[in-house]
């Protein structure tokens, strides 16, 4: 009986010790361990910024299955769409690298521990590339001599004109 | 012929089972009833909130006229190069969208430079071999790679007869926002979706008119009225490998 205080410290020094994980979190993670998510460009998101957390990545799978078989293009619910708005340069001029955490889709996915691979693939700045490459003297002619027009060429019949034209022209990345 | 053979059913279960089917009938036709003008509804919402895509009853189609294509001239090549991102430094495993290849007829010396790209088949044999889906024929016509889904097994690469497709065997970076292309994947001539989708002919056929010889036909294959389906009214073309009866949506004139 006499060992009781000596029993009761033991025991609450173990329990200190077994819950030492938690505690340690608690102190660590206080404050700024959340994502610093950076900001968009635009006003507001192609969805409402709640159910664009949760189902992002379904919208990015539906809009890939349309623009690639079914050639049913958006230009804002695209991934070069969320590119142009979310990718912006940082304050020294540059684009944040794919892998750097200041890199839009990185922020919440390296907390999570989330691996994507669509950028080994897809371009992963806004705009028409510029900076990404060189730009040939090939492509500046090519986009010269596009706005020219030629009435040599009889453009293909794509249904709503208007809207063809309208798309042409809020596409920034497309039509350089 | 009288009908024999058969015993009649028992009139009094007969009658019975009429009852139920009336009635059931009934209720399936009050539920659709109720049903429909919401689902109709719905349809409607789906049509209008969604963009018209790649057609059947469009066929894309290009048409080559050698005699109109000088061997010097490289403008296709080089547009579809600098428009897509991809460099060919003459390495055996480069990329090549596209190619200028010399044809000569032994017999007469007739000599044409022809551009060869990805014949857009009706009856593709990169999609038959295919084992994962990946290599596709759009409604249109057009043949191209799901990246999200090519395994890179390179079936199709062999399958293809105008060795149109090429692997993708080393990382790459700062590819176009509009033309996505990475290692591991399986690549070949699109037409241009992008701009095709956009209403805006190929980037080979566009350069062709401005720098080349205007050698270039692009237009709808099923439209009797386009500029491609009267030239091929007017002039013999030929498919190459006709042979092979893949029927090919790239056709040349004036061949040896």
């Amino acid at each position: 009986m006499r060992d009781r205080p000596v029993i009761l410290a033991g025991l609450a020094l173990l329990l200190l010790l077994l819950t030492a994980p938690f505690w340690l979190g608690a102190v660590a993670h206080t404050g700024s361990a959340l994502p610093a998510i950076p900001r968009a460009k635009g006003a507001h998101c192609v969805r409402p910024v709640a159910w664009m957390r949760k189902n992002h990545m379904k919208l990015l799978m539906r809009v890939r299955y349309e623009a690639v078989h079914e050639g049913i293009r958006n230009r804002q619910e695209s991934l070069p769409g969320c590119i142009s708005c979310h990718v912006s340069r940082l304050a020294d001029g540059k684009y944040p690298s794919v892998t750097s955490s200041k890199f839009f889709c990185n922020a919440c996915h390296q907390y999570v521990g989330v691996r994507i691979d669509c950028f080994s693939c897809h371009s992963n700045r806004p705009g028409s590339g510029a900076g990404t490459v060189a730009q040939s003297g090939g492509e500046a002619r090519l986009v010269a001599l596009a706005a020219i027009g030629n009435p040599a060429i009889v453009p293909p019949r794509v249904a709503g004109g208007s809207s063809t034209a309208r798309r042409r022209r809020e596409a920034p990345w497309r039509w350089p | 012929m009288a009908m024999t053979g058969r015993p009649a059913a028992p009139r009094g279960t007969g009658h019975e089972v009429d009852e139920d089917r009336r009635r059931f009938l009934g209720t399936a036709a009050l539920s659709a009833l109720v049903v429909a003008p919401g689902v109709s509804l719905l349809a409607f919402a789906e049509g209008q909130g969604r963009k018209q895509g790649a057609s059947a009853r469009t066929r894309w189609g290009l048409l080559i006229d050698t005699t109109k294509c000088k061997s010097s001239c490289t403008a296709c090549v080089t547009a579809c190069s600098s428009y897509n991102g991809w460099k060919n430094e003459g390495r055996p495993t480069d990329p090549q969208w596209i190619r200028k290849v010399q044809v000569t007829d032994p017999e007469t010396g007739v000599s044409r430079s022809v551009p060869v790209m990805c014949q857009h088949c009706a009856k593709a044999p990169c999609v038959e071999v295919c084992p994962t889906g990946a290599s596709f024929k759009r409604a249109d016509g057009i043949v191209l790679v799901d990246r999200h889904i090519c395994i890179g097994c390179r079936y199709c690469m062999m399958a293809c007869p105008y060795k149109a497709r090429s692997f993708v065997s080393e990382e790459i970076s700062g590819q176009k926002p509009w033309a996505p292309r990475g290692k591991g994947t399986v690549e070949g001539c699109t037409l241009c979706v992008d701009r095709i989708d956009a209403g805006q002919v190929p980037a080979c056929v566009q350069a062709c008119a401005h720098e080349g010889g205007r050698a270039m036909t692009f237009g709808d294959l099923k439209d009797p009225a386009s500029e491609i389906s009267r030239a091929l009214a007017e002039f013999p073309s030929v498919q190459l490998r006709a042979d092979l009866m893949l029927d090919p949506g790239v056709q040349y004139q004036g061949l040896p």
